[in-house]
């Protein structure tokens, strides 16, 4: 469990884990952590992207990697989370990781799938998920 | 989980009393939360009791914006019977103030004059704050989602709702 000290009310918040989590590598070989080493969690729009080099998203062994340039890059992270509830049934929820970066007005995004496959896609809207 | 994300309903005389996280969304010829759908049949010619319901953040776990609310019903109804809710891509008429939830079709007061999609939306189709484009920043509600079934005479007990009690949610979380 991880904490984030939210400014607008003046109060630490429990963070729980994420499968996939984000790394931020600076040109100067700085690093932030999404969930630091400190035990401290890190919102993306913290990440300074005027120094971004690398942006890699991370779970267990495995890693993505993103060769960022900031003077033609906008970074992009988001979750979209998927529920159902039906009737007789256990709720459903999955959560898909995106990210990538915006380039000369298009979107490249990478979606992680519940499955750990990749979708690349211009709107992750356009990700069809069947529960 | 970041933000911590339920649906909850009201029910009963005005303010109601909320759930804050329902098991289910069955519908049926009662004003309960949970209800078991064979117990409260909805007859032919009639409707079921409107839902009222919302997207319930109970905490933002260092997210910063939840936003684009999209629900639909994937499953198929029978002869007979339409879902009508006031979810909406286009023409959304803003937030509804909870009012007892009935069995008469108030679908022109309450805006549900929309059938319930039965997959995906393109876009965002219940609203925050009485917009599609709102942003949840800090632990709130979505606007009232309305729905009801509405049977006509054609409509086989039993069979038109097959399909019915079930509903699919898709939201985006920046963090």
């Amino acid at each position: 469990m991880h904490k984030f000290f939210r400014q607008e009310t003046l109060k630490w918040e429990n963070v729980a884990d994420e499968r996939w989590r984000w790394i931020a590598v600076y040109g100067d070989g700085t690093v932030l952590k999404q969930f630091d080493d400190d035990c401290i969690f890190h919102q993306f729009k913290e990440i300074d992207q005027s120094k971004l080099r690398i942006f890699s998203m991370v779970s267990g062994n495995k890693q993505i990697n993103i060769e960022f340039r900031p003077d033609t890059m906008k970074l992009i992270h988001f979750y979209l989370i998927y529920g159902r509830k039906f009737a007789g049934e256990p709720d459903v929820q999955h959560k898909l990781y995106c990210f990538g970066y915006a380039m000369n007005g298009t979107n490249h995004i990478f979606v992680i799938l519940p499955d750990d496959n990749i979708a690349i896609t211009d709107d992750a809207d356009k990700i069809n998920l069947l529960l | 989980m970041a933000a911590t994300v339920s649906i909850s309903e009201t029910n009963g005389t005005a303010p109601g009393t909320e759930t804050a996280s329902i098991a289910n969304s069955n519908m049926g010829d009662v004003d309960a939360v949970n209800l078991v759908p064979a117990d409260y049949p909805v007859a032919p010619g009639t409707n079921s009791y409107e839902k009222w319901q919302k997207f319930n953040v109970t905490s933002m776990g260092g997210s910063s914006r939840v936003k684009t609310l999209k629900v639909w019903r994937p499953g198929a109804l029978g002869t007979g019977a339409i879902h009508k809710t006031n979810a909406r891509e286009t023409s959304y008429a803003g937030a509804e103030t909870y009012n007892d939830p009935s069995k008469t079709d108030r679908s022109a007061t309450y805006h549900y004059t929309q059938t319930m999609p039965t997959s995906e939306p393109a876009g965002a189709n219940l609203g925050i704050g009485g917009s599609l484009t709102g942003e949840i920043t800090a632990a709130g509600k979505s606007d009232f989602l309305v729905h009801q079934l509405q049977l006509d005479g054609t409509a086989v007990a039993g069979v038109a709702l097959t399909g019915a009690n079930g509903m699919q949610y898709k939201y985006t979380e920046v963090t």
